[in-house]
């Protein structure tokens, strides 16, 4: 077993992982976070997606061991039914929701995006959605959404 | 027996590790092909080895007439890197290759000794007649990409089982270089190629004076079309992109897939996208 210490939803955190065991097994199993969905399990369709330092990763094909150090942000961490994250509140507003099991994945990529380009082009947003598979195919909505929240948030932070 | 995992601090460190297992170890740089196959139960190591956090192994750098990409360099950085962004070529290649999520942790190192018959970054560094240093406890030696591969034999290449990929060097683009690449996939994102084509051409007084061109997806492993680079020799930009399209590539003997009347019918178009690509990008115009 390997001992390891990251930064889980802003909390230090440490556990005791296999070196094999992938990093979506660790949150959900080991902390219960079943907001990272385990799907493909091969990368391919971004459910399991959560931040590492800040930028998208599939936690499905990265390894937990490979965390130790660094800062892990999950669907929870980012914020709650009483005080959704802006990209949330603009999931739900835009109505980019449907089966819902895409939307932490979707929600997680989305945010990366705006942290680095707070205003992405439609272009730009379906790239860095590019590897995010919706299986009820609601891609046009999840795209406004993405929009509803750039202009939202360039908004808030022109007013501050 | 249980797995052990082992993160190298330094290159000395990971070169003892790589010579006390022998093979009976998991090189691991971003994760993004490795771990798939641990999870796929394809391999079972006796110990996994990070790479990723090895000094230096993020550089990018000129030096001695070429440039230095380090071996954990992943493909974000080399997309973000000013010192790579006049190889369209490969710069296309990265852009497509699966998703921005695999591309902010894949690297062209990992990539590379994967020896997957259809890998992006390594197509367009075949082309670029990439050098690739592979370092172990015992020295180093310097390995042209076209030989690291075993011949018709799909992920398997030269590389000793305790020997890293420290880093890949491609030549410096000089006036009248040119890259240029060509990938036909079903989708535009998370998708592997049916068809690979890198092209690294010179060209001097308008007219070509040295091409390389590969082709990944066609066969076992990835396949140069020596053939068809002679041809172009000589010929202006117009007249290579002419000759491309009309002349099917000797070397690209197609191995049997559900694919394969696709391929050969779009391989002439796919290459003479490239060198018309390539010819652009030594003029100094953007084409991508």
């Amino acid at each position: 077993m390997v001992t390891i210490r990251f930064t889980l939803n802003g909390k230090a955190v440490s556990c005791e992982v296999s070196a094999t065991e992938v990093l979506v097994d660790t949150l959900r199993v080991r902390f219960g976070l079943t907001g990272t969905k385990k799907a493909c399990g091969t990368g391919d369709c971004g459910a399991c997606t959560v931040l590492l330092d800040g930028t998208a990763i599939r936690s499905c094909i990265f390894l937990a061991a490979m965390a130790d150090g660094h800062s892990i942000t999950t669907i929870e961490g980012v914020g709650s039914i009483e005080s959704p994250h802006p990209v949330q509140q603009a999931f739900v507003d835009a109505g980019a929701v449907q089966c819902g099991y895409c939307t932490p994945g979707m929600v997680l990529t989305s945010i990366a995006l705006l942290e680095k380009n707070p205003r992405p082009t439609e272009a730009e947003i379906r790239v860095a959605l590019s590897g995010n598979l919706c299986r009820c195919t609601g891609y046009q909505k999840i795209v406004e959404a993405v929009q509803l929240a750039a202009e939202r948030m360039s908004g808030a932070e022109s007013q501050n | 027996m249980e797995t052990q995992f082992f993160r190298a601090n330094t290159l000395e460190e990971a070169l003892s590790l790589l010579h006390q297992y022998q093979g009976d170890l998991l090189v691991v740089n971003g994760g993004t092909d490795a771990v798939l196959s641990i999870t796929g139960k394809k391999v079972s190591p006796k110990a996994i080895l990070q790479v990723s956090g090895l000094p230096g192994f993020h550089d990018i750098a000129a030096v001695d007439g070429c440039l230095r990409i380090g071996g954990g360099v992943t493909y974000n950085e080399m997309l973000a890197s000013p010192l790579l962004s006049g190889y369209h070529g490969l710069q296309a290649a990265i852009s497509h290759l699966a998703s921005p999520a695999i591309r902010a942790l894949g690297t062209a190192a990992g990539n590379i000794c994967t020896a997957a018959p259809a890998a992006d970054a390594a197509a367009m560094l075949y082309a670029l007649e990439a050098e690739l240093c592979l370092e172990s406890a015992g020295g180093k030696r310097r390995v042209a990409l076209r030989d690291f591969y075993m011949p018709d034999r799909s992920y398997a290449t030269v590389r000793r089982p305790d020997e890293l990929l420290t880093a890949i060097e491609v030549p410096l683009l000089r006036d009248g270089d040119g890259t240029g690449y060509c990938r036909l996939s079903r989708r535009k994102a998370q998708d592997i190629g049916k068809l690979l084509v890198g092209v690294y051409c010179s060209f001097h007084d308008g007219k070509v004076t040295h091409a390389f061109i590969s082709l990944g997806a066609v066969n076992a492993s990835l396949v140069h079309a020596q053939t068809l680079e002679e041809m172009l020799i000589g010929k202006t930009a117009a007249e290579a992109v002419a000759c491309c399209r009309d002349t099917y590539p000797v070397e690209a003997k197609l191995r049997e897939s559900y694919f394969k009347t696709y391929k050969q019918d779009v391989i002439c178009p796919a290459v003479s996208r490239a060198v018309a690509m390539a010819a652009a990008a030594a003029k100094g115009e953007s084409s991508w």
